[in-house]
């Protein structure tokens, strides 16, 4: 008798033809008999005898009062960008005047989101750590940009007017339509997700185009292109400050939330590492808020530098 | 009353249903003996002082058990080969049921024992073993969250099993003469 079919019996799991099978292996043998007993016994001790452990709990109740000035400080920070970066847009389009084709560059810094209208009324949501370059007027050929990062774009439709996205290493190509580029300098991979129209990824250096239709996404590592249909689309809420996991391995997880709040986190146990985390969240409710809900799927704890900016999971 | 009706519930709903269930092999009317059992002891508690509570609850989630495992033996098939087994089986649990002694499970000497074996296991080994035994959660979800195979799940319980076993080797085979009187 394998010992795993014993164990689901006991804990009341089995179908009917194993309990069968088990009975008939119970009464074979008295020794038989007598391993379960003990098994069935240990069940019942261990189910009634287990305190589940509350410090976890009490922890987190005492740094709520913590919380809510971080959350003020975060949210006058994000304010204040705002600001900042608009009065720097401002006076760089102040500045350049009349000048035909001079580009502006935008950088959202980390724990950032921006979005933007283009010229010709596209609109451009830009994420957290991405540069973005794009000419004060379109040229009469064709709108081109250039992104460093994450953008997700709603291009108006121009159908003499082709509208292209320069990243390092590959260009998209479109005419009118929404997609989702992923595209950030230090990762190997780059991503193109297609909501709504046609767009054509191309090879900066070549000519070797690939076209991506609406439900697709192409994922393009080391030169080898993937084709794929998108099945997590609630992660392009990100434009609109919701933060989607679906099945999400924790250090991609980890990756993301150092990107969207601007801080770092350390993780200091292995086996954490090994968690897959799903849920929505708002990035607004801040990170705390998030390491909570995940707290109740998943075991670990965390701690909270504020001066240094660094979470620590263990 | 120091104890709220909350508290009761929150202590013990989850190790009550987890036990019924061992026994009666059927969620759903683990919940109801369950639910039943727990308002049945709250009114006692609001007559008398029960301390500790978890015996007494015992006790009548067992009676209780045992009353639903004796009708379930009339409606099953003894015709076919299969229904023998599985009438067999359930006089088994019955019997296992019947002989199950609070007094044995819930020694104090027992509980020092188990949480010694289970804080000298591996961190993961103990995890997965608290989560499949002590919140109840299916294989597969444990397996999803560690993200590691139903396969690797098995063997980390049947690890933990096998330590508590011989940790708690006197304990535990003594009701063996039991089945010999059948």
């Amino acid at each position: 008798m394998n010992k795993e079919l014993l164990l689901r019996y006991i804990s009341g799991d089995a179908t009917g033809e194993e309990k069968a099978e088990v009975a008939k292996w119970l009464d074979a043998d008295a020794g038989n008999m007598h391993e379960f007993m003990a098994l069935r016994k240990l069940h019942d001790i261990t189910v009634w005898q287990y305190e589940p452990q509350k410090e976890q709990n009490k922890k987190v109740n005492f740094r709520i009062g913590k919380l809510s000035r971080r959350k003020v400080i975060t949210e006058v920070l994000k304010v204040a960008a705002v600001f900042i970066l608009a009065f720097i847009l401002f006076k760089h389009f102040d500045n350049a005047g009349s000048e035909y084709a001079s580009t502006q560059t935008l950088y959202v810094p980390s724990g950032q989101r921006a979005l933007l209208t283009l010229p010709d009324s596209s609109k451009v949501w830009l994420n957290a750590n991405t540069t973005f370059t794009f000419p004060n007027h379109f040229s009469p050929e064709s709108r081109e940009v250039t992104l460093e990062g994450e953008g997700y774009f709603d291009v108006a439709h121009n159908v003499s007017h082709p509208f292209v996205v320069k990243t390092g290493g590959y260009n998209v190509k479109v005419l009118g339509t929404e997609f989702n580029v992923l595209a950030y300098p230090g990762n190997p991979e780059f991503e193109v997700s297609v909501l709504d129209g046609l767009v054509e990824v191309i090879e900066s250096k070549g000519e070797k185009g690939k076209l991506i239709k609406p439900g697709q996404k192409i994922v393009i590592e080391k030169n080898q292109f993937q084709v794929a249909s998108i099945e997590h689309t609630a992660y392009f809420l990100w434009k609109d400050g919701i933060i989607s996991f679906d099945d999400e391995a924790f250090t991609e997880m980890v990756r993301k939330l150092e990107l969207y709040f601007d801080l770092k986190i350390n993780v200091k146990n292995d086996k954490i590492l090994t968690y897959r985390c799903t849920g929505k969240f708002r990035t607004k409710d801040g990170v705390e808020h998030i390491l909570k809900v995940l707290q109740l799927s998943n075991r670990f704890e965390y701690t909270i530098d504020d001066k240094l900016n660094i979470i620590t999971i263990e | 009353m120091a104890t709220s009706f909350n508290t009761v519930y929150l202590t013990f709903y989850k190790k009550s249903f987890l036990f019924v269930k061992s026994y009666v092999h059927d969620d759903m009317v683990a919940e109801d003996i369950v639910a039943e059992s727990l308002v049945k002891i709250w009114e006692k508690m609001k007559q008398e002082e029960i301390d500790p509570v978890g015996p007494l609850l015992f006790t009548i989630l067992k009676n209780a058990a045992l009353d639903h495992l004796k009708h379930e033996t009339v409606k099953q098939n003894v015709h076919t080969n299969i229904g023998n087994y599985l009438n067999r089986e359930l006089e088994i649990r019955i019997s296992t049921l019947q002989s199950c002694d609070p007094g044995e499970v819930f020694s104090s000497e027992i509980a020092q024992i188990i949480q010694d074996t289970l804080s000298s296991l591996p961190r993961k080994t103990r995890q997965i073993f608290e989560m499949s035994r002590f919140e109840g959660k299916p294989y597969r979800e444990i397996a999803e969250n560690m993200g590691i195979t139903v396969k690797g799940i098995d063997y980390h319980i049947a690890l933990a099993v096998s330590k508590l076993r011989v940790a708690l080797k006197d304990y535990l085979p003594l009701w063996i003469w039991f089945f010999f009187g059948l």
